[in-house]
């Protein structure tokens, strides 16, 4: 297992010198003090933000006590932590408090379906999360607005559309077989979180979580990811919820996209897997929402007018 | 009783099931009248057994998906005034073109719709020149990284014509493959929104120069070949010379992601050190993507180099001549 995950992607990983000061953290729940995993590590100003593996641990080079941005720490249920990196010098565990859990709601007899957000997948071919222009992407999470014609209904499934390409693979066979390796193809391999939230009244985006389990999709063989929700029971109070993909920025799905500038020059940025499709019926409102690095919810536009909606669809109950 | 009634209906099935593929399939391509080689509107599509059926587009385009196949089903194109044409399903080959032929009672209809008007058509090129042939070794299309506008010259047979109609060859973006028979290495967008201007010609410098029509052309379909019927603009050109150009725009709609493969970062060792692997990249590129003309040089398929000069410009002011252009399918049908 990989102990650690650096904040240094491979812009500065050359700058790393072995003389340079490696501060490690380890994120635990505060009760417990249990490592807590997947969790999103951001540098607001220098815009940089790692996901952690299941062990919670993270590090920074560099001499903590003379950096002046700020760290943001914040997964699934717990609160988020806000610091200044210089506070962080001479620490090596960082606390996050459990937020209380959701209560359960009654389970419903449900009779009817109602499907949202539907569209043809083969009409799909822009996607999101790639860049913004001339600028890398910089979002943890994007989300699709739902709007049902009933409050109580209950998140059936969901599907969602991602970008992912078949890729060449060799494998060695035993040496019994003289071409020694053969080969294969398969689908770019992801993994990412889905988030269910209640409308934010004030805002009108994304609000309070409205399931407190990690939905966590993992998949190697379809662009197309079909997720049956019904077991965690998640009840939509408002007739207003989204559906939220959170990217886990970890290496596995790190890579780069390589973007013209309007100068005629190509750019390389890094974003994380998977893109997700754009709906191509157009409505007359945006509904996808972004959340950034410093933890902000607001409308989505760089894909506007032409499209209002991901590629995502929700079949609710009731 | 029953039991045999249960038999039959295994044995029915048995016999059914392996002519049915499950899972959609997509059939789409574009109808042409076979005489003019224009996109026909309004042609019904149909799957002969499973009775998926859609009508074609003003490009004579048309996509039909069908929730499942049969292996041996038909898709029958039929049109008023036109023969109707079968194709089994195993022939379907991706974007196909389907001409159909006029009725003797449509011929005689044009025969007696002729006029003294004169048409000329500059730089034709015909459906086969665009069609997709995935074995071509050799790359499809006009450079789009160009990130800029194209010109193409043409020469009317005399000044004053009327420019009537373009014919404009696109390049569906899935249908680039390295190979014959390997993935798509693009992401599939039939969406494109590019410019499409009628220039002056410069006596001087040869180059383009004044703007004398600009129209912006979204495209929300993968037919190749595009017509622009342009008759209702009244546009007429003060000289023999003249350009068409193509600007494209650097908008998410035009956006297709490229597969590349290459080193990426797998992780950071205890010593602070990167490792690598091989992994994918995504390239933007920007639609549309030209078609390039093709010929057969005896052994393989070649890019056509143009006879008429073409031009680039990344700002649509500044134009420079490309040396050896590749021959792009643009063709302008002249009135006069």
């Amino acid at each position: 297992m990989k102990k650690l995950l650096t904040l240094l992607f491979i812009f500065t990983a050359s700058l790393v010198k072995a003389q340079v000061k490696k501060n490690t953290f380890h994120v635990v729940d505060s009760a417990t003090l249990k490592p807590i995993p997947a969790v999103n590590v951001s540098i607001v100003r220098a815009a940089l933000s790692i996901t952690t593996e299941k062990d919670g641990i993270f590090s920074i080079p560099g001499d903590l006590s003379t950096m002046r941005d700020t760290v943001l720490l914040y997964t699934q249920n717990y609160s988020s932590v806000k610091m200044s990196l210089f506070e962080l010098d001479g620490l090596d565990t960082i606390k996050m408090q459990k937020q209380e859990a959701i209560a359960e709601a009654a389970k419903l007899k449900l009779n009817n379906d109602t499907l949202l957000n539907n569209y043809n997948r083969f009409d799909v071919g822009n996607y999101v999360g790639l860049h913004t222009g001339n600028g890398e992407f910089k979002y943890l999470q994007i989300a699709q607005r739902f709007e049902t014609n009933r409050a109580g209904t209950v998140l059936k499934n969901i599907t969602i559309e991602r970008l992912a390409f078949y890729l060449n693979k060799f494998k060695e066979v035993p040496p019994s077989n003289k071409n020694g390796q053969y080969e294969y193809t398969e689908l770019e391999h992801t993994r990412f979180k889905v988030r269910i939230y209640d409308i934010n009244p004030v805002t009108g985006g994304p609000g309070k979580d409205l399931c407190d389990k990690v939905i966590e999709i993992k998949s190697r063989d379809d662009k197309k990811l079909a997720t049956n929700l019904t077991k965690y029971n998640i009840v939509i109070p408002n007739k207003t919820f989204f559906i939220a993909i959170e990217w886990m920025r970890d290496y596995t799905n790190m890579g780069y996209v390589h973007v013209w500038d309007k100068r005629g020059g190509a750019k390389a940025h890094t974003n994380y897997r998977p893109a997700i499709g754009l709906a191509p019926t157009t409505g007359n409102k945006l509904n996808i929402w972004a959340l950034s690095l410093n933890q902000q919810w607001s409308l989505y536009t760089y894909h506007s007018p032409d499209f209002t909606d991901l590629a995502i669809k929700a079949t609710v109950g009731y | 009783m029953i039991n045999l009634n249960f038999k039959h209906l295994i044995i029915m099935l048995a016999m059914i099931l392996p002519a049915c593929t499950f899972g959609q399939t997509v059939y789409e391509g574009q109808v042409i009248n076979a005489e003019t080689e224009e996109g026909l509107m309004y042609a019904t599509v149909t799957l002969l057994k499973t009775k998926h059926a859609t009508s074609s587009n003003y490009q004579g385009y048309f996509r039909l998906i069908a929730d499942y196949t049969m292996t041996n089903d038909t898709i029958v194109v039929s049109h008023v005034g036109f023969k109707t044409f079968r194709l089994p399903v195993t022939g379907y080959q991706p974007n196909i073109f389907i001409k159909l032929e006029p009725t003797s009672s449509q011929l005689a209809e044009v025969t007696v719709g002729a006029t003294k008007v004169k048409k000329a058509v500059i730089e034709k090129f015909n459906h086969s020149d665009v069609k997709d042939l995935r074995g071509r070794a050799f790359y499809p299309t006009y450079p789009y990284n160009i990130v800029g506008s194209f010109a193409k010259e043409f020469e009317a047979p005399v000044a004053g014509t009327l420019l009537s109609v373009i014919h404009l060859g696109r390049r569906a973006a899935y249908d680039i493959p390295f190979s014959l028979m390997d993935f798509p290495r693009t992401s599939s967008n039939k969406l494109t929104r590019f410019l499409l201007h009628v220039m002056t010609h410069d006596s001087l410098s040869g180059a383009p120069v004044k703007r004398l029509f600009t129209k912006v052309v979204t495209l929300n379909d993968n037919a190749l070949r595009i017509t622009f019927d342009l008759t209702k603009e009244r546009i007429v050109l003060p000289d023999k010379k003249f350009f068409i150009a193509i600007e494209w725009l650097l908008t998410p709609i035009n956006e297709i992601v490229q597969l590349d493969i290459g080193e990426k970062v797998a992780g950071v060792k205890k010593d602070n050190s990167t490792s690598f692997e091989e992994g994918s990249r995504y390239r933007i590129i920007y639609q549309p993507i030209l078609v390039i003309l093709p010929q057969w040089n005896g052994s393989s398929w070649q890019p056509r180099l143009s006879k008429v000069p073409i031009w680039n410009s990344k700002d649509g002011l500044k134009w420079t001549q490309v040396v050896n252009a590749y021959d792009v399918a643009l063709s302008a049908t002249l009135t006069y």
